[in-house]
């Protein structure tokens, strides 16, 4: 498998959160953290399909554009189709976006994923004096790690009502595992992002702004001494 | 007919529940998850998911190869196997193949313009008609970079771009009419896997171009807590938001990846519903052997509570409790028919298809819809109906439910509702609620448009966004020339900060500004813009005195019991005193929403806080010369709070004076100054240029005394004028001349420097302890002698004192010695021998000047006398101790004789009581007796230890002599 997986160019699934910012950051063109201004839908005339600019302010450049400088990213409008709002004016976001082709449209790496959320994260607590820098949510970005999948045995039954597990046995869960899972990667492991979309993995996965944009910078010029 | 009951064990408990239920024929049904929903005004229907406009539609294909690795009849094989798992007998939906595309698609004969690609005529969504879905085979890629940009055809995103999907075409109607779907062709290869994960990725796509939303259903499996079963993993939809990645390729990571889950099927055939006997041949009703389960979830308002998620779990008759099945079946969120967004005074209206998603319909606010939970064996079964929210990472382009940008956590604790359902095609309501929901609906008095009510003086409130379109009205006098700052937090119904409830948007108006339009002065429609948790923040600015009209409302329109927001203006309104020096000063500035830790800053630079108020803020502002300016200026005043980011600021609201040359104060006299005498501190100013620290050299400095009289030192008269030097200093000594009130005015082109004083004469004195030290004629004799300072203006503390022999023997030793803190300075001194009637003096001289004699006189031998001073009369018991004896040689005057010699005689004789009245008194016995000589101190007291017998009673007679008259005897005793 590991041979077809090396013909077939694609990466084996990175398992950090770093090792897929970094897989983003060498698939991206663009990189930048900046504050969505203004979005303007331009329908398609004689055929086209119709395109979508999405103008930002650039806080801080990291790679094909300048800080201070606005940024605009032209996405096919097809990307919006059936109402969809992909970014809200005001908002912040650090973008990995690729290079715009022949065509002058572009779009984020990895799909919305590479448009990551900025967060304020300063508790609003009287007597605070000052406020802890903003955070990128990474939290997508993590959903995108390696993760083991792994069953416990069918007959271990979850009282639903009573909101507790029953104990599990091991040779049961492997049996369980052998069963139901010809094609799946097996594993006995527990993932740091198990806890996906519970508040206490939302501050695991949260980290300033400047510390990622110092990393992407780090990378940018390992890349370029490569080049 | 009921249709369900109610466990009373159960632990879990519920509020509220209702139920009906009927047959299923011929209702129109809605159900699933659905992608889209019709809404006003731009579609023409309400509250109906948006499906397809044919229940037949045909997917067209690239006549061209897809890759190397995959020839044009393997392509279409893959995509029919893709296509066909929604081909499900249950649903009317049949997705069948419709033949070729005119043409190979590629980079080719897609070209860019300025308004976006040009597909070939057959691929464009105006030929719905005759092609419903286009799949191209983008053959190298060209295609899915044109779209996506440079690259993203790449083998290594493969997991997000081996396939594109666009639903280009959704007309008003409510109908789907086409939809393109792009093949990377990059994305296959030698490996099998990797077409296998290419028809995993298409078959998700179909389903969401077939207008299913995603699903969460046996989230666990996504999360891994707690760990999933393999039938959890078996039921966890094909439509999940996010694939697990557990390798290369994503489709391994769950079981039969290529099977419907009966929660996908749900979903499908809630958008595409066969009634009751009227399946059409191949084809079976939605509800053969399967019930469906619709209702609501209710706040106790009995308002909807959208964004819960409804699941259904089983448990087939007749079985025990262990039978229950672990897993969900089908899931459905609350409320994914209702309106989306909706208009607010802050965002205005919106038209376009996004704004006009969902019905305003009420009852589908808290709606949910399990529409085909298919039967275990048997002829009924129970269903477990639970509630979860929604996984927050299920936002944007994963949304599952209503709330698209942001999930909303119910409110309350997930429950459980054991229903029983009878057989195939039973349809029942059910309402229910969560456990413990906040329980109002009580805005209190939040104003309305035209009757804002004032806000709170303090500036900080908290208030309730309750009510569908509910928005809170403030108004708040705002003067010109002002910066402040709206902040709204978000709170849940306990009061917590969070992104999950509320997501609270700001408009400002005047007052005066007409009702209805959008805000005029000033608006934030991006929630959580703060740094703050939870925090949506509005800047704003006024030029004029104005009179404000405030919105705080929630973005999407939305209103509920848990949607609780703390608000707070941070303004600051005036700053007293607004008038300070150039050395800056303390002001108080007034205003509201102030709290610790917020800092101000003047011009930007930093004063130092020392107090905080909501409504006030003392602190001491910069001097001018921090400001970088060397002339008066008026400032700009700023309150920040770091925490959030708000920020206050009264433009030119602070005038600092202008700095001038200045005459400064160095040192003069104070207090009381002896007259006639030069002070010690000199009259000393200083000028300095503008900037507070240049010396002005050669300025004429006038010194002058009025009232009262002074010389000046530097000159000798009563006024005198001095140039400053180069330090820009001009000093003089001062006498004063006079005593009583003095003024001394210092004059100069840089200003005026006066002092005051009292001017008194000043009376010092020396006086001897003991002025004359009376000796034994013909003796030598040494003492202390000692002498009082005193001095009217001052302390005498620390006063030298001068010691010297003036005439006669006597000698001074050391010659000079320091008043005590007590004013008192002594030395020791030796004089003799002299004769009867001589001196010999000596001086004790302080300031120099003031001094006083002492002396030692000789006294005469036959002047010389004895007198007791203490010890006499004692009679005390034989067992105790007689005391010593004090005597005092005096002259004739009773003056203490110092060096005189005393002969001292002792007898003791035995005790005898008192002599009889009649005839003699016996003489008892002598026991001892002893001589001896001793000569007076300097105080003429000589000490005798009377000489005694230990133990015995007995009589101690003392007689003592000195010169040729002085005599005195004593008896005392210890009796038996």
């Amino acid at each position: 498998m590991l041979a077809a997986v090396a013909a077939s160019g694609q990466n084996a699934p990175p398992h950090t959160v770093d090792e897929a910012l970094h897989e983003m950051s060498d698939e991206a063109g663009v990189i930048f953290d900046g504050q969505v201004m203004a979005v303007r839908r331009q329908s398609g005339e004689n055929g086209a399909s119709g395109v979508v600019e999405v103008e930002f302010r650039v806080d801080q450049a990291v790679r094909g554009c300048a800080t201070g400088e606005p940024y605009i990213l032209r996405e096919w409008a097809g990307l919006w189709a059936g109402g969809a709002r992909r970014y809200r004016v005001g908002e912040r976001l650090l973008m990995f976006l690729r290079t715009p082709s022949a065509s002058g449209l572009s779009s984020p790496v990895d799909g919305m994923d590479g448009a990551v959320p900025i967060l304020g994260s300063s508790p609003l607590v009287a007597g605070s004096a000052t406020a802890q820098n903003p955070v990128v949510d990474l939290r997508w970005v993590d959903a995108q790690v390696f993760r083991p999948v792994a069953y416990r045995v069918q007959s271990a039954h979850t009282d639903h009502r009573r909101d507790t597990l029953l104990p599990l046995d091991a040779h049961a869960m492997a049996r369980g595992v052998s069963r139901g899972t010809e094609d799946a990667t097996i594993f006995v492991q527990s993932k740091p992002g198990s806890s996906r979309g519970n508040a206490s993995s939302v501050a695991a996965q949260q980290t300033s702004v400047e510390s990622v944009i110092a990393m992407l910078k780090s990378w940018q010029k390992v890349s370029d001494a490569v080049r | 007919m009921l249709c369900v009951d109610e466990r009373p064990g159960q632990r879990l408990r519920w509020a509220m529940m209702l139920a009906f239920c009927w047959l299923a024929a011929g209702v129109h049904l809605w159900a699933g998850g659905p992608r889209w929903v019709t809404g006003q005004p731009y579609f023409t229907t309400d509250g109906v998911p948006i499906v397809w406009y044919t229940d037949h539609p045909l997917y067209f294909t690239d006549p061209g190869d897809l890759s190397s690795y995959v020839n044009h009849a393997a392509a279409d094989a893959l995509v029919a196997a893709a296509a066909n798992v929604w081909n499900v007998p249950t649903s009317s939906l049949v997705l069948g193949y419709g033949g070729q595309l005119d043409e190979h698609v590629s980079g080719a004969n897609v070209y860019p313009t300025s308004s976006g690609l040009v597909f070939p005529i057959d691929v464009e969504s105006t030929n719905y008609l005759a092609k419903q879905i286009a799949i191209i085979y983008d053959y190298d890629g060209s295609v899915t970079d044109l779209l996506l940009g440079s690259g993203a055809s790449e083998p290594s995103s493969c997991r997000q771009n081996a396939v594109t999907e666009s639903v280009d075409s959704i007309v008003p109607a409510g109908y789907i009419q086409h939809a393109v779907l792009v093949l990377n062709g990059r994305c296959t290869g030698p490996a099998p896997e990797q077409q296998l994960q290419m028809q995993y990725q298409l078959m998700r796509a179909f389903g969401r171009v077939l207008g299913l939303g995603w699903s969460q259903t046996n989230d666990n499996v996504f999360t891994g807590s707690p760990q999933p079963t393999y039938m959890q993993a078996m039921n966890w939809p094909v439509m999940h938001p996010i694939d697990i990645i557990c390798g290369p390729y994503t489709y391994q990571c769950m079981p039969q990846p290529f099977v419907l889950r009966a929660d996908d099927i749900s979903a499908l055939d809630g958008l595409y519903f066969i009634s009751q006997g009227e399946a059409p041949a191949g084809k079976a009703d939605t509800l053969l052997n399967a019930n469906r389960i619709y209702g609501r979830v209710l706040f106790p308002t009995w308002q909807g509570m959208r964004g819960v998620n409804v699941l259904a779990r089983r448990w087939a008759q007749y079985t025990d409790t262990s039978k229950e099945e672990d897993w969900y079946t089908a899931s459905y969120v609350t409320g994914s028919l209702y309106r989306r967004t909706a208009p607010t005074a802050v965002t205005g209206s919106d038209t376009s298809m996004t704004g006009s998603m969902g019905s305003t319909y009420g009852y589908y606010e808290g709606y949910y819809d399990l529409t085909r939970i298919p039967m275990l064996p048997g002829d009924w079964q129970n269903v477990f109906l639970e509630t979860e929210p929604i996984n927050p990472l299920y936002t944007g382009q994963y949304a599952v439910g209503p709330y698209i940008d942001n999930t909303v956590e119910p409110s309350g604790s997930n429950s459980t509702l054991d229903a029983e359902v009878l057989p195939s095609y039973r349809v029942s309501e059910m309402w229910l609620s969560t456990n413990g929901p906040a329980s109002a609906c009580n805005p209190g008095n939040s104003g309305t448009e035209t009757a804002p009510v004032g806000a709170a003086s303090s500036g900080w409130w908290a208030g309730l966004l309750c009510g569908n379109g509910r928005t809170a009205w403030s108004s708040l006098a705002i003067k010109g020339g002002r910066i402040f700052t709206v902040e709204v937090a978000a709170e849940d119904e306990h009061g917590f900060a969070t992104r999950a409830k509320a997501e609270p948007v700001i408009g400002l108006w005047q007052m005066s500004d007409p009702t209805g339009t959008l805000p005029t002065l000033g608006s934030e429609t991006e929630p959580f813009n703060s740094p703050a948790t939870g925090v949506t923040s509005l800047t704003t600015e006024t030029a004029q005195p104005v009179q404000l009209r405030m919105a705080i409302a929630d973005e999407r329109g939305d209103g509920r019991p848990d949607y609780n927001y703390q608000a707070r203006v941070l303004y600051a309104d005036s700053i007293s005193p607004a008038n300070v020096g150039a050395a800056g000063g303390v002001v108080t500035i007034t205003g509201m929403g102030f709290r610790p830790g917020n800092t101000v800053t003047v011009n930007g630079v930093p004063a130092t806080v020392t107090n905080w108020t909501t409504n006030t803020i003392t602190a001491s502002v910069p001097p001018l010369h921090d400001l970088g300016s060397s002339t008066g200026i008026v400032a700009d005043v700023a309150v920040n709070d770091l925490v959030t980011g708000g920020v206050a600021v009264m433009s030119q609201a602070l005038t600092y004076g202008s700095p001038a040359p200045t005459l400064n104060l160095v040192s003069g006299p104070s207090g009381t100054v002896a007259a006639g005498q030069r002070a010690a501190i000199p009259f000393a100013v200083q000028a300095l240029a503008a900037d507070g620290v240049t010396p002005i050299a050669g300025e004429s400095i006038a010194f002058t005394a009025s009232p009262g009289s002074v010389t000046f030192g530097a000159c000798g008269l009563s006024s005198c004028t001095l140039s400053t030097d180069a330090s820009g200093t001009a000093s003089t000594t001062i006498t004063p001349l006079t005593t009583g009130s003095v003024t001394l005015t210092a004059t100069g082109s840089s200003g005026v420097v006066t002092i005051s004083f009292t001017a008194a004469n000043e009376v010092r004195s020396v006086v001897a302890y003991s002025p004359v030290e009376y000796i034994a004629a013909g003796a030598v004799v040494s003492w202390a002698p000692a002498v009082n300072l005193a001095d009217s203006l001052g302390f005498t503390a620390g006063v030298t004192v001068s010691w010297t022999p003036v005439a006669g023997l006597i000698a001074v030793s050391p010659g000079q010695s320091a008043a005590n803190g007590m004013g008192v300075a002594q030395t020791a001194a030796t004089a003799g021998p002299l004769a009867a009637g001589a001196q010999a003096v000596a001086r004790a001289c302080a300031w120099v000047t003031v001094c006083t004699n002492f002396a030692a006189q000789g006294v005469d031998a036959s002047d010389l006398r004895l007198v007791i001073v203490s010890g006499t009369g004692q009679s005390v018991a034989a067992n105790s101790t007689l005391t010593p004896v004090v005597l005092q040689v005096v002259d004739t005057a009773n003056d203490p004789v110092a060096g005189a010699t005393v002969a001292v005689h002792q007898t003791i004789s035995a005790w005898q009581a008192l002599c009889p009245v009649r005839g003699r008194c016996p003489v008892p016995p002598v026991e001892g007796s002893s001589e001896s000589s001793m000569v007076s101190d300097a105080s003429g007291l000589i000490t005798v230890a009377p000489i005694q017998i230990s133990g015995a009673a007995e009589s101690t007679n003392i007689v003592a002599a000195t010169g040729t008259q002085g005599f005195i005897s004593l008896a005392i005793q210890k009796h038996p």
